[in-house]
């Protein structure tokens, strides 16, 4: 099964985002900060991260460029989901290797969509097998 | 000075001539005397000889004989020749010639044979001249008889002068002329003197005199045009002196004008820089030291690579030292001078036109602004922008995807349903305190708010408020106590106002604490009026404390992040407390709790009610 972690610090957010992508046949993990995700790349294996950018202790930005200095060679993909006014983070995340820009409100079916187009139609299926 | 020089030189000339004369005249006259003393020595002596050889009987004949002394008185041709006579060795004359108006001394020859045969000098009685005798003895048969003399008059100068009238008539024209002609080289040259003075006090800067002169021919007309020419120069000095004096005024007036300008450009808050067509820097105003480091002096007269530090301005000024990129319009740029970033500066650049070239620019002018405020308010701004944003969208964001979830498969689950209506509720309504919030804040700071100051009895509105916060508590757990100790003063303050920071203080206090107690407390000292929030809660790590009242600050406490909450009920609470002229301060241990006291100080404000004197 295709395991994905969710990072954003409003637990309502992670909430109904795992509800709806377990039920769409992913396991799924979150993580309240960057922090806490960068702990669980580093320790589990996922298929992709969907993270948000404004989050305390650790941003989602220096989440990923923590992930991009320790993990050189990543497999996996980034969808980077932000409120932010900010086109800036836009710009940054189209320098980002394998990784996309969703934007707030966060759209499940969206993600779901992206998912299945970056990870194949069946969630089922883990590519790294 | 020149005319007594002048007047030495010809004196000199006229002694030095006649010094020439004398010396010459005077050589002259040594020469013929001494010839003629030769030539009167050589005939005396031959003379004397010769008679002296005559026999006595031939030498002196009878009376009415004349002898060999009347050939030689005839004879012989020098006009010196004085007298001829024998004397016997008494002194008797036997035989004598003389010239007209010669006597013949009287004196006797020596009686001895050495002395028979000589030369002497006989002063002449009454003439007082002298005469050169030559002697010699007259002897029969070896005994002497008789004594010849010749005598000759000493050649005297007087006498030679006579004989000389040639060098006199040559002396005389030159004694005369030489003063005559340095008198006339002094008259012939007097114009030219007066011209040197006229050129002295020309120089002198004065009025030169007209020289005035009759002379015709070449100099003549070499003093009219001196004439004209000092005229032409004295009118010429004259426009030169006028104009000088009228450049100085314009220069005074342009100095002038020019420190005017350049106080007025240094008091500017701006750096002015004018830069020329070659790029280079024609003017530059005090700040640009304070702007960008460099001192006006430092960058006067040169371009733009020579003294600017910063690539940025230097890259902006380089554009505008090439002739095909001049300016048509007004161009800017932002940049830091500096590393720090700190300092934010805007250069704007303008083309200075100019009446003589009809296309292009003829300079730039550089006007470099301080914009580190506006840019800081700016920077501010954005993140402020950013922060509501997302405090808005992070609600919108749960709503929409709660909503999507709904319509999906798991609205049919009637647990999911009830989570999603709550979560919708408590979103909307977390939007809704959020932009009361911000309307607030917004009103707050833009001094919109004037104070709504009206009576209020202390307890009665601690204890409304406690009791309000308490209803909205979902949290059973915690408890809430009022603890008002004795009577208060009526405060005037803006109860609504005073409200929402009490409000915000208690609800925060409620938020962190977790099965523990909040306590609102109120005390009233000499100076001012305490309103305490106490809690039990998680209290605020230490390095957070500092911060706690900022705008849109939240602690990265895990504890802290799990409750939620925009950051901004506390800046909210103390911007009230400080627009009543309090104070707001806190007092926190992590895992003890924490307390807030507002400070209203006992102003007449606080203690009078508006309008009462």
């Amino acid at each position: 099964m295709k395991s994905i972690l969710v990072v954003d610090d409003e637990p309502r957010a992670t909430r109904v985002i795992k509800l709806s992508l377990e039920r769409g046949g992913y396991q799924v993990e979150v993580a309240s900060n960057g922090e806490e995700a960068l702990e669980k790349v580093l320790r589990g294996s996922f298929d992709a991260v969907v993270t948000d950018i404004m989050m305390p202790r650790m941003t989602g930005r220096e989440f990923c460029e923590q992930l991009q200095e320790r993990i050189p060679d990543r497999k996996f993909f980034i969808f980077v989901a932000t409120s932010s006014a900010d086109d800036e983070i836009e710009e940054w995340c189209r320098d980002l290797p394998r990784s996309e820009f969703l934007e707030k409100p966060l759209s499940i079916r969206h993600l779901m969509a992206r998912l299945r187009h970056h990870l194949g139609d069946d969630p089922s299926i883990d590519p790294g097998a | 000075m020149v005319g007594v020089k002048n007047e030495r030189l010809g004196l000199l000339l006229i002694a030095s001539s006649l010094l020439v004369i004398l010396v010459t005249t005077g050589l002259l006259l040594k020469f013929q005397t001494d010839s003629r003393r030769e030539q009167a020595r050589f005939q005396g002596v031959s003379l004397a000889r010769l008679l002296s050889r005559v026999p006595y009987e031939q030498l002196v004949p009878g009376t009415g004989h004349q002898g060999p002394l009347h050939v030689i008185k005839h004879a012989q041709g020098n006009p010196d020749f004085a007298y001829a006579t024998v004397v016997d060795v008494r002194g008797r004359t036997l035989a004598e010639v003389t010239s007209p108006g010669v006597i013949v001394p009287q004196t006797p020859i020596g009686s001895e044979p050495s002395s028979w045969l000589g030369e002497r000098v006989l002063e002449q009685t009454g003439t007082g001249g002298s005469v050169r005798e030559f002697f010699a003895p007259v002897l029969t048969d070896a005994e002497i008889v008789a004594h010849v003399r010749i005598g000759f008059t000493e050649p005297g100068y007087a006498m030679v002068f006579e004989h000389v009238p040639f060098f006199a008539l040559l002396a005389l024209p030159i004694f005369l002329l030489a003063p005559l002609s340095y008198f006339l080289v002094r008259r012939e040259i007097a114009p030219i003197a007066a011209a040197g003075a006229a050129i002295r006090a020309l120089l002198e800067g004065g009025a030169a005199p007209t020289v005035q002169v009759d002379a015709t021919g070449e100099l003549g007309e070499f003093i009219q045009s001196f004439n004209r020419f000092v005229e032409m120069t004295q009118q010429r000095l004259q426009e030169y002196r006028s104009e000088r004096t009228g450049m100085l005024a314009s220069s005074r007036v342009i100095s002038y004008q020019k420190t005017r300008i350049e106080s007025v450009l240094d008091a500017l808050p701006d750096a002015v820089l004018v830069l020329d067509e070659s790029g280079a820097v024609g003017l530059a105003s005090a700040k640009l030291e304070a702007m960008i480091g460099v001192p006006a002096q430092t960058a006067m007269g040169r371009r733009p690579q020579d003294w600017c530090e910063s690539q940025e301005l230097l890259a902006f000024l380089s554009r505008f030292q090439r002739e095909d990129s001049q300016l048509h319009r007004a161009e800017s740029m932002e940049f830091s001078p500096d590393e720090t970033q700190l300092k934010r500066l805007l250069a704007i650049a303008y083309p200075l036109l100019s009446a003589r070239k009809v296309s292009g620019a003829s300079g730039t002018l550089v006007i470099i602004r301080n914009i580190s405020g506006e840019f800081a308010a700016r920077q501010g701004q954005a993140e402020f922008v950013d922060h509501v944003a997302h405090e808005i969208k992070s609600p919108l964001n749960v709503l929409s995807m709660y909503s999507e979830t709904l319509l999906g498969k798991d609205g049919e689950s009637e647990d999911f349903r009830i989570e999603a209506c709550n979560v919708i509720r408590d979103e909307v309504e977390r939007l809704s305190t959020l932009i009361s919030t911000l309307l607030s804040i917004a009103r707050l700071e833009a001094a919109v708010v004037g104070l709504n100051r009206q009576r209020v009895r202390l307890g009665d509105f601690l204890s409304d408020t406690l009791e309000a916060v308490s209803r909205t508590a979902k949290d059973g757990s915690t408890s809430c106590k009022l603890d008002l100790s004795g009577e208060y003063s009526p405060i005037y303050v803006d109860k609504a106002l005073l409200r929402v920071a009490v409000n915000n203080l208690l609800t925060n206090a409620i938020k962190y604490t977790d099965a523990g107690e909040v306590t609102l407390s109120a005390e009233e000292t000499e100076k001012s009026v305490l309103i305490q929030v106490r809690d039990t809660g998680i209290g605020i790590p230490e390095g957070d404390q500092p911060r706690i009242f900022e705008k849109f600050f939240r602690s990265d406490d895990p504890g802290s992040v799990r409750r939620g909450g925009h950051g901004l009920g506390l800046t909210l609470a103390r911007q009230v407390v400080e627009l009543h002229g309090g104070e707001i301060t806190l007092k926190s241990a992590p895992g003890e709790g924490s307390e807030f006291s507002i400070a209203l100080p006992k102003t007449l404000a606080l203690l009078q009610e508006p309008g009462q004197s």
